[in-house]
């Protein structure tokens, strides 16, 4: 970047047209005039510092689908320069406009009722989205509180999406909260024609940088646990999750030049940005399920070709196992140094499969609650789905099928069968967890043995 | 809300609506209300371009010519009708106002 210009990101509300009008006003004396005003970002070029007051002006008579046209605003500009103001730049929304602070000139606004109604308006059509946000993120958060259980625990991915609505909502109450308080505020002195309020310039610098930091944090954290989740197998089909965003962020760029660079009429560009919209949905849903798709059989899960020894197989039990197959998901996070769950199925007259699952949890807090709430959902699943036959009396509720192991045998630290076939089960040693599915007689010494030895809980 | 509010028009709106019994543009009309009113009151190219467009859309005040490459503005008929209600409700609020405080204005009896 050249040194007599530069670039700031800025993200601002409407509401904040007076803050915008104090730092440019800062920059002015710093030697910097601004050029050009964009969404997020403001050009300054270098200039001799001067003592300039900026009056920031919200007209809001363009939308997106508009070709750019000066003469719109023609009249207002002559009215403002030859009231003794000079333009500085104009976006859609915004007409900046100043002049040496000691000469004298007519605010630009100076009917607070016009001004409030004129923001409001602004507002409306530009940030009416926030508040509904925040509403969505509420109802999420609210939902997501209800629904906290172990599996969330599980991933870095499945971390984020339950933490996802709580940083969303921070986020949206810092966006919307202020400019409903601005409204709340300034109805009243619209009214009595007293001059508008607005926040101080160090709260909304202070709001702004905790928004972006959130912003940030987020976006990081998106990355991090997508690209850091081996549930998914492979980063080839982790990129599914960016193929919608990348594509609509190149659309927008695109939209944006076709819009600006041609005059057509906002009709015909909304009608172009319709169709284009119908056809980005049906490609995106297109590609990523064919993406999906190609990749079922590995889908979460890849073959196992090296010999683990923490996984029960067929063959640890019947040496004529014939074809046999063993898938693994893996994944861990924060609260758990490993999660890992084995299929192992064949053919086999007496057993087709045995489903291993092991957690590892980073404490022995974390542990006894993924322990505790494994349960828990066994139990509500069992009475879910039994829920009838239990009323009947005709099967057992779940606490009387649920049957403790004998740790001494086991020498674990606690352990539970979770079926009335005795072929689900459930144990604890220290920070492990072990689940076992398998119609095996997991009452037989052989048996036990067997799976203590390939399980690692002789230490 | 914009049609209740003309029905009591605000100090900007009644001397804007003066200013234009004769063709005027924009700045001519921010530059006539601070005569008339002695500086007292003063509208913003803003709340100026905001009303006119407001009085454009009740038909109240029409464009006329270009003169000079400017555009005037004149009051309409409705618009004459508007004012004149609005000088009369004035005037009643004055002679009220003088009736009950006895002919004290400005503290002098």
């Amino acid at each position: 970047m050249a040194k007599d210009k530069k670039k700031v990101i800025r993200f601002r509300s409407i509401t904040e047209y007076k803050n915008l009008e104090s730092y440019l006003n800062k920059m002015a004396l710093k030697g910097w005039m601004l050029s050009e005003i964009k969404q997020t970002v403001l050009t300054f070029k270098k200039i001799e510092a001067k003592e300039l007051e900026f009056n920031v002006s919200l007209l809001n008579n363009m939308s997106v689908f508009d070709y750019p046209d000066e003469s719109i605003n023609k009249e207002y500009n002559e009215i403002c320069e030859e009231s003794g103001w000079k333009k500085c730049t104009s976006n859609m929304t915004y007409h900046i406009y100043y002049k040496d602070k000691n000469s004298k000139a007519t605010l630009i606004h100076t009917d607070s009722q016009e001004e409030y109604d004129i923001v409001k308006s602004v507002y409306k059509k530009t940030e009416f989205s926030n508040p509904i946000l925040l509403l969505m993120m509420l109802v999420m958060s609210m939902v997501n509180s209800f629904s906290f259980n172990y599996k969330v625990l599980l991933g870095h991915r499945s971390l984020f999406n339950y933490s996802f609505p709580f940083i969303m909502l921070i986020i949206t109450l810092i966006l919307t909260v202020p400019s409903l308080i601005w409204f709340r505020i300034n109805k009243e002195n619209a009214i009595n024609n007293k001059q508008l309020f607005s926040f101080s310039d160090k709260f909304v610098n202070m709001k702004n940088l905790t928004q972006i930091s959130l912003m940030v944090f987020y976006s990081l954290a998106f990355i991090f646990s997508h690209f850091s989740d081996s549930l998914f197998g492979n980063s080839r089909v982790s990129l599914i999750i960016f193929f919608p965003t990348i594509v609509s962020l190149v659309l927008s760029y695109y939209f944006s030049k076709r819009f600006k660079t041609k005059k057509r009429t906002r009709k015909q560009n909304k009608r172009f940005f319709i169709l284009s919209i119908i056809a980005f949905f049906i490609i995106n849903m297109t590609v990523v399920t064919s993406i999906m798709f190609s990749n079922v059989g590995s889908y979460g899960r890849y073959e196992v070709v090296e010999n683990k020894n923490n996984y029960l197989q067929l063959k640890d039990f019947y040496s004529d196992v014939i074809e046999e197959k063993n898938f693994l998901e893996s994944d861990k996070s924060f609260f758990i140094k490993e999660y890992k769950s084995y299929l192992s199925y064949g053919k086999n007259v007496e057993l087709s499969s045995i489903s291993t699952k092991y957690y590892e949890g980073i404490n022995e807090s974390i542990t006894n609650y993924i322990f505790d709430d494994i349960i828990k959902e066994k139990n509500k699943n069992y009475n879910r789905y039994n829920e009838y036959e239990i009323e009947l009396g005709s099967l057992e509720k779940f606490e009387d099928i649920l049957l403790e192991l004998d740790t001494k045998v086991w020498e674990i630290d606690r352990g539970y069968f979770l079926n009335s076939t005795k072929t689900e089960l459930i144990l604890q040693l220290d920070n492990r967890i072990y689940y076992i599915y398998a119609s095996l007689d997991f009452m037989d010494k052989s048996i036990i043995n067997i799976c203590r030895e390939k399980l690692n809980l002789n230490y | 809300m914009a049609r209740k509010q003309l029905q009591n028009l605000t100090e900007p709106m009644y001397y804007i609506l003066l200013c234009l019994l004769k063709p005027l543009h924009g700045y001519g009309i921010m530059q006539e209300v601070d005569r008339i009113t002695n500086g007292r009151v003063k509208v913003g190219a803003g709340t100026l371009y905001a009303l006119l467009s407001r009085f454009e859309k009740e038909e109240i005040v029409i464009k006329t010519e270009v003169i000079n490459s400017k555009k005037n503005y004149i009051i309409t008929e409705k618009g004459n009708k508007l004012l004149i209600n609005e000088h009369n409700r004035l005037k009643q609020l004055v002679l009220d106002g003088h009736n009950l405080l006895g002919g004290e204005i400005d503290g002098k009896g």
